[in-house]
């Protein structure tokens, strides 16, 4: 059996899904061309587009129209239709280029009876038929729907277009042609006074030069009107019998159609040439804002700083006022209440709102639903459903630009996406915090019931004994136990009052009393009350040069300070060295003190030299053989920070002993008297 | 009177001290040591008939000393006392050879009746 190549098992063949389009305009049945596509596509069931193509003549329709055009469009993206809008200055070239880029089988058109007269150049029917090798064309007649009222709409046409004339452009280009009447009447004078021969053709051609400028400057309709105003007056002035509107020579009346041919295809090539400039640069414009948003969304990590962003640049990007409703504002009964409020929204914008919301579907100008808003409410949907609403208050010269809130749209899915990235991270990184306090509090559990439970095995084993044994315990025994208990009991009050003064600290509840002071006097003066408990290290007390002043709680500051000497204490073979040195650090807001206690001990890894600080922390089960509470480094590190300051841990130069250093101020210099650094041994 | 020989393993020196004064009290010789190391150097060189063992050690796990302790030639009667009140922990002791276990803070009176027990038990 011959197998052919895209039968072979393994290897499908690529087929490309075609599908069917309809292209609409502003006709007000195109309604029914839609439905008409979307029946097609359902029976043939394939995917369906609708198209608008944007040409020139776009500029042409009224507000309405424009208005009209949206609002289909809308239609037929809830009815399922992929929507696209091209702009091309025909609509053929324009449904040329999109079937290129999209396999297109079919395309439907609207038609009437005018494009059933043969070889009618302006029908889009007919001239879509030359590419019948690529696509169908199909008719959707337009016309015997609408008959009845059809006079009706005519005149409301008329209506409608008579009132947006802008009749200014008019007197301007009127204004014009008598300027040119002028220069032309001098040009005509001063060529027969040296020639002795009337020049019409100068003239005419400075009526041509106004009437182009026209057509630049205000368009077509007031271009093609300057045209046939200067045939007339041309005619009037300047060609014989002269202020008459009658011709004595034939020729003339051929050289004024030709004029008239020339100022009318001149008139046209201006007006587009007018509007693909706006054009493009409106365009370019946008994919600017586009990459601009891009790059906001991406630096932005916070949701409620992305938000704020987000609204801030599209306020910018769309040059009118913009807000993102999340969730809880529908979620929440007030929420809707208090923006009415806040933002002024009418009754017609918060249902508009609420329709977007509860429908996940455009609201408000451009659609369907509450058109009498004066905002458009795009709903911001990812691939987890709904997550807001991007409300957009619309401008006067933004209610018809079909583009526009094609952008707004892309816009609110933009935005969409990146608040739920942003909304993602924040979750993971929530969870992952929540894991990490638990296991954080579960230590600190296990931790603070070690820390409780130690002294009272000493307390109760002690006091059961005294109970229990009282005749078999000596008077020694008895007192020893009973100093045990004592001594533990008071181990663990002191361990309570740590905790109570790490959690007051850390809440903020404690009141500092801070004066001013020479540190150096209170370390000497602390030293010395520590004499006996340091009895067996050396402590070298290194003093500032100068007379510095900082302003602390000394209550505080001892508990730091204790606490830091303690440590290096515990930590480091006894008959070694500890040396309390103070310097001065400069920083921006003034000089901090900055003291440092170093040891000899073993030293802190990198990678813990921030843990250290956190409460209960023991680098080694080997800690707990020092009586400490796990807080006492937690503790300088609030006691540092109550003060505006910080502390940290490193290594002294030699890569052994620890050096703890906290900062401490700002503080300021009393004289400038400079002493070298003394050296006051303090041995117990 | 009996005149066994106890040694007591802990960090806690205030719980050496009471220990230390309760055993004596009650007729037993009393060996102290602070560390892991200096446990098992005083097993080495005492003999004790008993040892009181922590399990939250600076140099080492109580249970990693337990187990030498029940490798040595004459193997020890050993009580663990100890904070860790998590079940994992006592089911490893016993595994381990650890013949009581014992959480702090506990009854003076109930540490005394087992190290009875086991003395004369052994």
């Amino acid at each position: 059996m011959q197998l052919q190549r895209s039968e072979i098992p393994g290897t499908p063949t690529k087929v490309m899904p075609s599908i069917v389009a309809g292209c609409i305009n502003e006709h007000p049945m195109s309604g029914l061309l839609i439905r008409t596509v979307r029946n097609r596509a359902t029976e043939w069931q394939v995917p369906w587009a609708i198209i608008y193509v944007e040409t020139p003549e776009h500029y042409e329709l009224s507000s309405e129209q424009k208005e009209d055009i949206i609002r289909t469009l809308s239609r037929a993206e809830q009815m399922g239709a992929q929507v696209y809008h091209t702009v091309s200055p025909s609509v053929i070239k324009g449904i040329q280029e999109f079937v290129e880029k999209n396999a297109v089988s079919d395309i439907f058109v609207g038609t009437s009876t005018k494009d059933m007269i043969p070889f009618n150049y302006f029908s889009v029917f007919q001239g879509l038929k030359k590419y019948s090798n690529l696509f169908t064309t199909h008719p959707v007649n337009l016309e015997w729907r609408s008959g009845v009222g059809d006079w009706r709409r005519l005149l409301e046409k008329i209506k409608s277009d008579y009132a947006r004339i802008k009749w200014r452009s008019y007197i301007y280009s009127t204004a014009a042609l008598l300027l040119a009447t002028l220069l032309g009447e001098a040009a005509y004078q001063t060529a027969f006074t040296v020639t002795g021969h009337h020049m019409v053709y100068n003239v005419s051609l400075l009526f041509m030069l106004a009437s182009i400028m026209n057509a630049f400057r205000y368009g077509l309709m007031p271009g093609l009107f300057s045209g046939f105003l200067s045939a007339i007056m041309i005619n009037f002035f300047y060609l014989q019998p002269r202020f008459e509107l009658h011709m004595r020579n034939s020729q003339d009346l051929v050289n004024l159609g030709l004029f008239i041919v020339a100022t009318v295809m001149a008139s046209r090539i201006g007006a587009n040439s007018y509007r693909s400039i706006g054009l493009s640069k409106g365009r370019e414009e946008r994919i600017q804002t586009l990459y601009r948003l891009t790059k906001i969304l991406v630096a932005n990590r916070d949701p409620k700083e992305l938000h704020s962003a987000l609204v801030c640049e599209l306020d910018n990007i769309l040059e009118t006022e913009t807000y993102i409703f999340l969730a809880e504002v529908f979620t929440d009964t007030a929420g809707l209440a208090q923006i009415q409020a806040s933002i002024q929204f009418s009754e017609d914008d918060v249902s508009a709102l609420k329709y977007c919301w509860e429908n996940r579907e455009p609201s408000g100008i451009g659609t369907f639903r509450s058109s009498s808003s004066s905002y458009h409410f795009e709903p911001m949907v990812t691939s987890s459903g709904i997550i807001g609403v991007l409300s957009v208050k619309m401008q006067p010269h933004t209610r018809d630009d079909l583009s526009y809130i094609r952008f707004v749209s892309v816009l609110a899915d933009q935005s969409a996406q990146a608040l739920e990235r942003v909304k993602l991270i924040a979750e993971m990184e929530e969870a992952r915090v929540q894991q990490e306090r638990e296991k954080l509090r579960s230590s600190l559990l296990s931790s603070v019931s070690h820390d409780l439970k130690t002294p009272l095995a000493s307390i109760i084993g002690s006091l059961s004994a005294l109970r229990h044994m009282e005749k078999t315990l000596s008077q020694e025994a008895r007192a020893t136990l009973l100093e045990t208990a004592l001594d533990e009991a008071e181990r663990l009050n002191s361990f309570i009052t740590n905790i109570l003064n790490m959690t007051r600290l850390e809440s903020g509840a404690v009141k500092l009393r801070k004066t001013w002071v020479e540190p150096d006097m209170l370390i000497a003066d602390m030293l010395k009350r520590m004499q006996q408990r340091m009895a067996n290290h050396e402590i070298i007390h290194l003093t500032l040069p100068g007379h510095f002043q900082v302003e602390l709680d000394a209550a505080l500051f001892e508990l730091l300070f204790s606490n830091l000497v303690d440590n290096a204490a515990k930590y480091s073979p006894s008959g070694s060295k500890i040396i309390v040195s103070s310097g001065v650090e400069n920083r921006a807001n003034g000089p901090y003190w900055k003291f440092m206690v170093t040891d000899e001990g073993p030293g802190i890894d990198e990678k813990d030299r921030d843990r250290i600080f956190n409460k209960f922390t023991r680098l080694e089960k080997k800690d707990s053989q020092v009586a400490g509470t796990g807080l006492g480094l937690a503790i300088c590190k609030a006691v540092a920070q109550a003060h505006g300051g910080d502390i940290s841990v490193n290594t002294d130069e030699n890569g052994k002993g620890s050096v703890f250093s906290a900062t401490l101020g700002p503080g300021r210099y009393m004289e400038n008297i400079m002493e070298p650094p003394t050296k006051k041994v303090a041995k117990g | 009177m009996t005149n066994e020989n106890i040694l007591v393993v802990d960090d806690n020196p205030a719980i050496r001290t009471f220990l230390n004064v309760v055993l004596k009290a009650n007729g037993y010789r009393v060996v102290e040591a602070a560390t892991a190391a200096e446990g098992l150097k005083s097993f080495r060189s005492k003999h004790p008939d008993l040892v009181i063992l922590d399990l939250g050690l600076p140099d080492q796990d109580g249970l990693e000393l337990l187990s030498e302790l029940r490798m040595q030639k004459n193997p020890a009667l050993v009580i663990i006392l100890t904070v860790r009140s998590e079940p994992e922990y006592m089911e490893s002791a016993i595994a381990k050879g650890a013949a009581a276990y014992i959480t702090k803070p506990f009854r003076t009176n109930e540490l005394l009746k087992t190290a009875e027990q086991l003395l004369k038990a052994g």
